[in-house]
């Protein structure tokens, strides 16, 4: 079970530096990342409805200028983890894994911008180097930025993984049968809402007035 | 430029923002792209070390649209490097002047609608998949989201690049005169080709359950009317914080299901 808990924060912290530290290829998207974590998990099925849900229903967090968004692909990763893992094929306890993994997503970006602030300093230490004609810092100070993220990205996981786990297995076993049958409601209706959301996402479409916005 | 610089600078275009920071932003990515063309401009340290200081302050656009501003600043280094031109503030004019307007396009364009568009198509692929055949082809929407987003992506970041080299600052009239956004409402509309198309899948699928009855005589409301309830509120709260619309979804369900039971 370790092993797969690290392997599987290890991946994790991977896919996250995709967000903005490396690439954007877009391998950090629910849409890509939840199933993955699904077919090394042994249910693609539940990996790609959940990251079906948090691409639909952030389909608008994305980073832009000096705004940090909510880490999705930990949302995801964490959620497929912990449903695979523990209850694998129950789409009610899927559901639920996804509502705890919210916060646990919520809770990495503040951990994500205190690596940004500690990012000033390498840059800092870089200007310096360069003053005194040491401009291998340039290099040194790039790739152990990305070395911290990954071991930060991959120990928050490891963590996450296992207190959200130890929670959510906790939690789950005395789930009354009204909010059992209500997370079975959501694997169906999340996708809805995320429906919803994607269409007002799309409503400035030209040629189709009515679903312009207003202040166009 | 030799092709093993080349390819060096394409290469190192993905990391401009490895080493974003809140007070200047993709400066260090900004330099790290730079660096072994500069090296090559200017053999002489000490000079140098002026031009990459010169290079290390703030810098922020969108890291698909960066390489033009990457061709830009190179062939006005050029310029300075070979005493064609003595004006050594114009690098860094260039750089506050384009970053603002191409990161706009760009965002709107890669962040606002080819990635949206391109997992919606492959979120139709899978429901395709799980209405045909029971979801054991799921595996292709993933890799078709991947494969789709990233061969328009890594073309337009390779394409922009060296265009922008050859074309240097006419390259602003073709992305003005290219109309990215007008591009962006065609991919939008397929975008929303594919939601529809989605829609009347998933619908098909999913909507035509047993009758909930809502406990007030005999009157039951069809899972469909239900799925519609729903996609009208979304549509009309789409403003409302995702997390906030997700614990709604869950607070909705559980009503739902309370009144089904």
């Amino acid at each position: 079970m370790i092993e797969t808990l690290v392997v599987l924060s290890v991946l994790g912290a991977f896919l996250s530096l995709d967000i903005t530290m490396f690439g954007q290829f877009m391998v950090s998207r629910p849409i890509f990342a939840g199933p993955l974590v699904g077919y090394i998990l042994g249910d693609i099925n539940t990996g790609f409805w959940l990251g079906m849900i948090v691409e639909m229903m952030w389909i608008n967090a994305i980073p832009l200028g000096t705004s940090i968004p909510v880490d999705l692909t930990m949302m995801t990763v964490l959620s497929v983890s912990w449903s695979c893992l523990h209850f694998k094929g129950s789409q009610d306890a899927a559901i639920f894994a996804l509502a705890i993994a919210v916060p646990f997503a919520y809770l990495y970006r503040e951990v994500d911008i205190a690596g940004r602030l500690f990012n000033t300093k390498i840059m800092h230490w870089i200007e310096k180097g360069i003053e005194q004609g040491k401009e291998y810092r340039i290099s040194v100070g790039l790739y152990s930025g990305l070395v911290l993220f990954i071991l930060r990205a991959a120990i928050v996981y490891f963590v996450f993984m296992v207190l959200g786990g130890l929670i959510y297995i906790n939690m789950a076993v005395y789930i009354p049968s009204g909010l059992e049958v209500a997370f079975k409601k959501a694997w169906y209706y999340l996708p809805v809402f995320g429906f919803g959301l994607v269409l007002y996402n799309f409503k400035n479409i030209i040629g189709i007035p009515f679903l312009k916005k207003k202040d166009e | 430029m030799n092709n093993s610089i080349n390819a060096k600078l394409f290469i190192r275009t993905f990391f401009v923002q490895s080493l974003w920071n809140f007070e200047r932003l993709q400066n260090i990515g900004f330099l790290y792209v730079l660096y072994p063309v500069l090296k090559k401009l200017y053999p002489d340290k000490n000079k140098r070390k002026e031009v990459l200081l010169r290079h290390i302050g703030f810098f922020n656009t969108n890291p698909y649209m960066a390489n033009i501003v990457f061709a830009m600043i190179i062939n006005a280094e050029r310029e300075i490097a070979s005493g064609r031109s003595k004006n050594t503030k114009k690098p860094e004019i260039l750089k506050s002047v384009i970053s603002g307007p191409i990161a706009a396009i760009g965002d709107s364009f890669f962040w606002g609608t080819w990635r949206p568009v391109t997992s919606f198509v492959a979120i139709l692929l899978s429901i395709l998949a799980i209405n045909m055949f029971d979801a054991d082809y799921l595996w292709v929407a993933p890799i078709a989201f991947i494969f789709l987003y990233n061969v328009v992506h890594i073309l337009f970041r390779y394409w922009i690049l060296f265009i922008s080299f050859r074309l240097n600052e006419q390259m602003i009239k073709l992305v003005a005169k290219f109309e990215l956004t007008y591009i962006g409402d065609i991919v939008r509309l397929i975008g929303l080709a594919a939601i529809v198309a989605t829609l009347y899948f998933y619908f098909d699928l999913f909507g035509f359950n047993p009758a909930v009855n809502i406990g007030v005589y005999d009157y039951s409301i069809p899972e469909i009317g239900i799925f519609g309830i729903i996609l009208l509120f979304s549509f009309l709260f789409g403003k409302m914080r995702p997390v906030i619309m997700f614990y709604c979804a869950i607070l909705f369900s559980f009503v739902i299901g309370y009144l089904g039971l």
